[in-house]
């Protein structure tokens, strides 16, 4: 029997459907009535993670576009800025004096920025031309930290750079030679796990370094970022917000009502807030702004980059058709340089709130990446806006799902991994093309 | 000229192994089990990547599901050994299948991606299984009846199970060396050559692409029941994803389409590992070994595919009764169209 895609994808979803509802039956109103109440706080929980995975899965399609291949290695990069940017917050200054080791760190970053931007001015070659700059502002940014001590900006900054130039040399030496010597997909595949393979274990090497020479342990750590814990309560049909962390530190602590009457800056008594106040709707930390804010940068500059400006224009020409871009005189090798060093620095700033929102250690980059082909591939590979729906859909599938198996039993939330991963391979039983499938058609 | 770096290469692992027996026979015994199971584990790569160009970067999770099979109706049903073994075949195939059946159709990427994810998938499931049933979770499988327990002596079983492991492996690779000449090996080459030309003379790519995998996947199924047979105790954290890219190390290094290379490369990668574990008692360096290891498995990777992507033992062509009678009559033909060949992989 042969089915059209279309007839499989509606008999698919009427099967998840029924099973849906098999669920829900079978579940109880035992199970519902411990969920139905985190509802509020399932959605911005998904907003965060789905602002995490976007961060990531975006280089993924991005890298895609461009160079036709999955990239095994993105995780890893990510891992790298993220690193990066733990060393600087914690240890560019120590017990008030400069770090030496990192001092010397930042001082060769300098150099050798300024020796391979003079080689650019030199040869012109469109490698150098990124590397050198990025390379100074690293080492010029480790300095300034180590004298000044180190923030989140630098950190960011840091982390970014670190995974944009990881991933640039990742494609100049490893993948550019090979697709040159003419290596098939997979090979190139092979190659980019044989990278990633190659950065994780460098840096369980630094670790181990670490805990041997330095007497430091930096797997398993916490980022050390102080975030402020948020929590909204619904009083008399009026949002308040209140940041719960100022308890801590005065007996007042600012809020802000929303409502029909408008905005209020107030301030409330931190004890009424303890024992007074009901059970909170939300509860949300910093990161949730901080990544939400980000995502919206990378998205709008990303739509201004894509339709406004030429870099944008040479970009799609050379996603679409690389021979016939470099017939028209684009320059393929800047264009694609600059795909892999933008989708490194999102890895790299995504990789740093993984990071402060769990813990730093070396597999940090691989466990994400799994859940990051999940959306890639639920995006539709190489589409951004898939992508974009695909990471929400994706994180609101597993936050809904977890709530539900820690309602049943909170032993099963060691499941979590499998929400994602079931979602994923019923797409590829159902719709493989993705989400991008659903609006281009077939010729 | 015929390329003898592979020949070399066996002689001289061959003779590392013999010294390895000559100094110590239990150790060898281990060296010569963990050859076998990875060899059959490599050889079913080849099947899938080698021949047929499918990107299977799950591959230990097939063998977790043979293990976990095999030891699972040892352990709670008392299943006897040999029935065990076709058992885990079977399971890792029927996953295999159920895992190829969306993908193949598609592009190598959602197939890498698929079956890098169900890796990962089987052996988180097998971890969060409960501590109290027989699958033990992250504490473990136990209570697998050990095979031969008719003879008494522990050394003398050792051997025959060990013995045992290498008839399997000399079976698994005659089975795939006939199945490599036969017409469906060349179906699956021109599957990989050129899957369109392929679908141009009528042959269903799409299963034989699904045979190639499952078939692939119980021969992994079946190195994981021996490697269960072998420790008596399985545990999900064995089966890490490391475990696979060092399967495709090997079948890298030996070269793919090449049964006999992809043996070789076993032997090279294992006999890299062992011997480095042994020097780290000697040698004192900066590093540490283990981390090293996997450091030097991503550079030999990209190292390999930069520079030599045929692998220490290139692609023999197909033995086909023309290719047969051609070298009986045209020798000189036959050189040069070898050396086109050549020419051709070496561009």
């Amino acid at each position: 029997m042969h089915l059209s895609s279309r007839a499989k994808l509606l008999i698919g979803l009427a099967i998840v459907v029924v099973l849906a509802a098999y669920v829900y039956q079978a579940l109880g109103p035992s199970v519902w009535s411990k969920v139905t109440p985190q509802i509020p706080q399932i959605f911005i929980d998904t907003l965060l993670l789905g602002n995490l995975y976007f961060l990531i899965a975006v280089g993924i399609t991005m890298t895609f576009t461009v160079a036709k291949f999955a990239n095994f290695a993105h995780g890893d990069v990510a891992t790298v800025g993220a690193y990066a940017a733990y060393l600087l917050y914690n240890f560019a200054v120590l017990s008030g004096a400069p770090n030496g080791f990192a001092v010397q760190v930042g001082l060769v970053g300098v150099v050798s920025g300024i020796i391979l931007t003079l080689a650019y001015l030199k040869t012109k070659n469109s490698t150098l031309m990124v590397l050198g700059p990025a390379l100074l502002v690293m080492g010029a940014v480790v300095l300034f930290a180590c004298y000044t001590g180190a923030n989140l900006w630098e950190a960011t900054i840091e982390a970014m750079l670190a995974s944009a130039v990881v991933s640039l040399l990742s494609h100049v030496l490893v993948y550019k030679p090979l697709s040159n010597r003419g290596a098939s997909l997979v090979q190139l595949m092979v190659a980019s796990i044989g990278v990633a393979l190659f950065i994780r274990y460098a840096l369980y090497e630094m670790t181990w370094y670490s805990r041997q020479y330095f007497k430091q342990e930096i797997t398993y750590q916490n980022f050390g970022v102080q975030l402020s814990n948020f929590q909204a309560w619904i009083i008399n049909g009026t949002l308040v917000i209140a940041n719960t962390t100022a308890s801590f530190a005065s007996e007042y602590i600012p809020a802000i009502k929303i409502g029909a009457g408008g905005i209020a800056f107030t301030k409330l008594n931190a004890l009424d807030v303890m024992f007074k106040f009901p059970q909170p709707v939300l509860s949300f930390t910093d990161l949730y702004i901080w990544s939400t804010l980000t995502v919206l940068a990378v998205i709008i500059g990303m739509t201004l980059l894509f339709k406004k400006t030429k870099i944008g224009k040479a970009w799609r020409a050379v996603a679409n058709n690389p021979v016939l871009a470099a017939a028209c005189g684009i320059d393929v090798d800047s264009v694609v340089n600059l795909a892999w060093l933008v989708a490194g620095a999102l890895a790299g700033i995504g990789g740093l709130f993984w990071a402060i929102q769990t813990q730093i250690y070396p597999e940090l980059g691989w466990m994400i990446l799994l859940n990051a082909f999940a959306v890639a591939v639920l995006g539709g590979l190489g589409s951004f806006w898939g992508t974009f729906a695909a990471s929400y859909i994706l994180a609101f599938a597993e936050q809904f799902g977890v709530s539900v198996l820690a309602a049943i039993n909170p032993q099963y939330t060691g499941y979590r991994f499998m929400i994602p991963f079931s979602v994923f391979l019923l797409v590829l039983y159902l719709k493989p093309e993705g989400l991008a499938g659903i609006k281009t058609r077939k010729a | 000229m015929v390329d003898k770096t592979g020949l070399i290469l066996g002689i001289i692992v061959a003779g590392i192994i013999a010294a390895f027996a000559a100094v110590n026979v239990s150790y060898t015994l281990d060296l010569i089990f963990f050859l076998a199971f990875y060899a059959i584990a490599a050889l079913s790569l080849n099947l899938e990547y080698g021949y047929a160009g499918l990107s299977n970067f799950g591959k230990v999770g097939f063998i977790a599901v043979g293990a976990y099979t095999a030891g699972v109706l040892s352990a709670a049903y008392g299943v006897p050994f040999p029935l065990c073994l076709i058992a885990a075949a079977i399971a890792a195939a029927a996953v295999g299948a159920f895992i190829a059946i969306p993908t193949v159709k598609l592009r190598e990427d959602y197939l890498g991606m698929s079956t890098i994810i169900i890796g990962e998938m089987i052996r988180i499931l097998l971890r969060n299984t409960p501590t109290n049933s027989v699958w033990g979770g992250v504490f473990g499988l136990r209570g697998i009846k050990p095979p031969f327990d008719f003879i008494t002596n522990t050394f003398e079983r050792t051997i025959a199970y060990v013995g045992l492991s290498v008839v399997l492996f000399f079976f698994t690779y005659i089975l795939l060396e006939r199945w490599g000449n036969s017409p469906l090996g060349r179906v699956l080459k021109s599957i990989r050559d050129d899957e369109l030309a392929s679908k141009s003379i009528g042959k269903f790519t799409y299963r034989y692409k699904l045979l190639a995998l499952t078939l692939g996947s119980a021969l992994a199924g079946l190195a994981g029941a021996l490697y269960a047979f072998y420790f008596l105790y399985l545990n999900p954290d064995t089966f890490l994803p490391l475990v696979t890219f060092l399967i495709w190390v090997m079948v890298i290094i030996g070269g793919m389409a090449n049964n006999a290379g992809v043996v070789l490369g076993t032997a090279i990668v294992i006999l890299i590992n062992r011997l480095t574990q042994i020097a780290k008692d000697y040698i004192h360096l900066p590093l540490e070994p283990n981390y090293f290891q996997a450091m030097l498995v991503g550079l030999l990777i990209i190292l390999f595919l930069m520079f030599r992507p045929q692998g220490l033992v290139p692609e023999k062509p197909v033995r086909t009764p023309a290719w047969r009678v051609l070298e009986e009559r045209a020798p000189k033909e036959i050189d040069y169209l070898k050396e086109g060949e050549g020419g051709e992989e070496n561009e």
